[in-house]
Order: C-alpha cells, then sequence, then structure tokens
C-alpha cells in the first residue's frame, strides 16, 4: 500500500457519523482520483478529505442550529483559555503562586472534559482566590481573574457531559504544561513564557479560525479566546492608549485595534460559516 | 425550506447535480462527467464532491440509488430526486434569464 493510500485509509476512518460503507466509498473515489495526478493534485485530494471530515463534525454534534454551535464553541474557547493560562502560569517555574495556579486549572481542565462542570467552576474560582492571596491584586493577577472568570462562564454556558476522548486530551493538556514548567526550571521563565504566549495568544486563535471556515465551532471558540484576552488587558490598555496618543505612543492603540478586530474577524468567521453549512 | 431559498446554486452544486439529471451514477463517475461538461474547467476533489453530496443528500436533492460491483470495490449510485430536478430546471432558468439579460445589453446573439 502506498503512502498516498495509507494517508487516504487514515482519513477516511476518521469521517464521523457515516458507515464503513461510505468510508469504502469516498475511499475507492479519492483512490479514481489519485491515480496518475501529479504531486499537487495529490496533496488537494488528500486535503479535501481532511477538510470533509471537519465539514461533517458540526452538523453531526451541533446540528443546523446556531446557538448550538455558539454553546459548543465557548465551551471549547474556555477551556483553551484556561489552559493558557495553566501553561503561563507553569512557564513561571517552581515560584509556590504559579505551581498552584497550574495545578489548580489543570485539575479545573481535566473535570471540565470529564462532564464535571460544577467540579471544575469551583476549582477555577478557588485558583483566582488563591492567585489573589499569593500575590495580591497585581496586573498579572487582573488578567488571571478575567480570563478565568470568562472561562468559568464558558464552561457554565457550554453543553454539560464529557468531551471525546477526555482522559488523553486532559494528559496532553497536563503534558505540555508539564514539559513548559520543566523548561523554565532549566533555563529560566522567560523563553518558556514567550512561547506559551505565542502559541496560545497567536497561533491557536489564527488556527482556530482557519479551521473554524469548515467547523464553525472552531472558530466561535476562538471568539472567545479573542475576547477572554481583549477584556483581560485591552480594555484598559485603551484608556491609556487613547490618553497617550497625543504623545506619538501609538504601540498600545494599535494592539487594542488588533485584539479588537479579532474578535471581529472571529465572530465574522463563525457567522458565515453557519450559513455556508445549509448553502447548496 | 423550497427550491427558491436555496438558489443561486454555487458551481460544483450546479454542475453535480447536472451530471446527475441523465442518469444514476457513482463518485468518480460524477468527478468525471463534471470535468468533461466543465471542459476541463472544472475539477472536483473527492472530499468536495462527498461534502456536496451529502448537503444535496440531507435537503432531499439527491438520493442515495444503492452500491453496484463492476470488476473492483462495491461503489454507491447516487440519483437525482424530483425535487432535486426542480431545483436544476430553477436554476437553469435564473441563469438563462440572467444571461438573456446580459446579451441584450451588449446587444449580441446568446449561443
Amino acid at each position: 500500500m502506498s503512502t498516498d493510500e495509507r494517508a487516504v485509509h487514515w482519513l477516511t476512518e476518521r469521517l464521523p457519523g457515516v458507515d464503513a460503507g461510505y468510508r469504502r466509498d469516498v475511499a475507492a473515489t479519492a483512490f479514481d482520483a489519485l491515480r496518475d495526478a501529479g504531486r499537487v493534485r495529490r496533496w488537494l485530494e488528500l486535503l479535501s478529505l481532511a477538510a470533509l471530515a471537519l465539514r461533517l463534525r458540526s452538523p453531526l454534534r451541533a446540528g443546523a442550529r446556531p446557538e448550538a454551535v455558539w454553546i459548543q464553541g465557548v465551551r471549547v474557547g474556555a477551556l483553551v483559555s484556561l489552559t493558557a493560562v495553566a501553561c503561563d502560569a507553569a512557564a513561571r517555574g517552581p515560584a509556590i503562586a504559579g505551581v498552584g495556579v497550574a495545578l489548580g486549572l489543570l485539575a479545573a481542565v481535566a473535570s471540565a472534559l470529564c462532564g464535571w462542570r460544577v467540579v471544575a467552576v469551583c476549582l477555577v474560582l478557588g485558583t483566582v482566590l488563591f492567585e489573589l492571596l499569593s500575590v495580591g491584586l497585581t496586573v498579572q493577577a487582573e488578567v488571571l481573574l478575567t480570563i478565568c472568570l470568562i472561562g468559568a462562564g464558558g464552561l457554565i454556558a457550554g453543553p454539560a457531559g464529557a468531551a471525546r476522548h477526555a482522559p488523553r486530551v486532559a494528559l496532553a493538556v497536563a503534558a505540555v504544561a508539564l514539559l513548559l514548567f520543566l523548561a523554565a526550571v532549566a533555563v529560566g521563565s522567560g523563553a518558556p513564557g514567550a512561547a506559551s504566549t505565542f502559541v496560545f495568544v497567536w497561533v491557536c486563535p489564527c488556527a482556530l479560525i482557519g479551521l473554524g471556515l469548515l467547523d464553525p465551532r472552531l472558530a466561535a471558540a476562538a471568539t472567545t479566546i479573542v475576547f477572554a484576552r481583549l477584556a483581560a488587558s485591552g480594555f484598559g490598555e485603551l484608556g491609556h492608549a487613547l490618553a497617550v496618543l497625543h504623545e506619538g505612543q501609538r504601540a498600545l492603540l494599535v494592539r487594542w485595534l488588533l485584539m479588537g478586530a479579532g474578535v471581529v474577524a472571529a465572530w465574522g468567521v463563525t457567522h458565515r460559516a453557519i450559513g455556508r453549512q445549509r448553502r447548496l | 425550506m423550497g427550491v427558491s431559498d436555496h438558489t443561486p446554486l454555487r458551481e460544483p452544486t450546479f454542475l453535480v447535480l447536472a451530471a446527475l439529471a441523465p442518469a444514476p451514477l457513482h463518485g468518480y463517475g460524477i468527478i468525471k462527467v463534471v470535468e468533461e461538461m466543465s471542459e476541463g474547467r472544472v475539477h472536483l476533489r473527492a472530499g468536495t464532491l462527498y461534502a456536496a453530496l451529502e448537503r444535496l443528500e440531507t435537503q432531499g436533492y439527491v438520493a442515495f440509488l444503492g452500491e453496484s460491483v463492476e470488476g473492483g470495490p462495491a461503489r454507491r449510485y447516487f440519483r437525482l430526486t424530483e425535487e432535486g430536478r426542480k431545483l436544476l430546471t430553477a436554476e437553469a432558468a435564473r441563469l438563462t434569464a440572467n444571461a438573456r439579460l446580459v446579451s441584450a445589453r451588449l446587444g449580441v446573439e446568446v449561443a
């Protein structure tokens, strides 16, 4: 079996909500299309199968109801936002406050993934209290407080029940946080912290917005993540940016505008992708 | 939802319906017919085709006819339903009316 054929089998096995006959048929059609195709066309065929797998997910799990798309997306966004804060805290290194926040939020994310929503919300609120008692009402604590409150709200608003592959996802999240912690212990908190911020503030929302064109729940998740970041740091910065604008310091305003544009773009992609699901 | 709620159609959807108009076809058959009809201009990917078929089947415009084995793996055949035929007719009429309109404005004959 060639690499392309293995890839087709792997992708068609991941088509959700369809029977084995449908998977075989899609694979047979893809094999025919791949025959005599050049390298670029072969890649495009495989990408189209990956896109099909994503496209079939949202109608299967949320139906044609926009509110269900938003509710499921907000839950994913809340989980990613809480994971981001946990990873940021882990990247602080062996400080008691950072370790406590990371452990509390990782436990909250794991609980939410397993469907224990009340436990998860209590853990989030407990972690916020722990951070405030540990370091006081610093700028860092304010950011954590805002994102955690939005995250807890997302968990409450989101659907009840366990996520698919919950133990595996929880272990993966814990492994990423542990890696960041070990990196912080080894090389200091600068680089791991920057890497965590880069991945969760830029890479993750951009990827979710792109994939959200196929599965609108992912764009809804990106909307939640970017909004949480905007609320955590942007609103305060807006006033400051406007105050210092006449002095020529435009960087803060540009940052605020970029984050605001991110929220609007993610919302727009969600809205458009929901509409495209029904369009023939 | 009526036929008019689903027009205008996207080009791949329109061509898939047009391919199925004369007779039922399997997936790769639809891809080949669409390529021939469009003189090589439109090449449907397998993922694009099955996404369109899934939407058309959900809305009742295309139906799964059955599986058939012709010297290879089992193939699923799809057919145009009566509603699908109405949708295709409505879209063709819309496109023809638009073509006539533009031709009249340009002062050229419609081929």
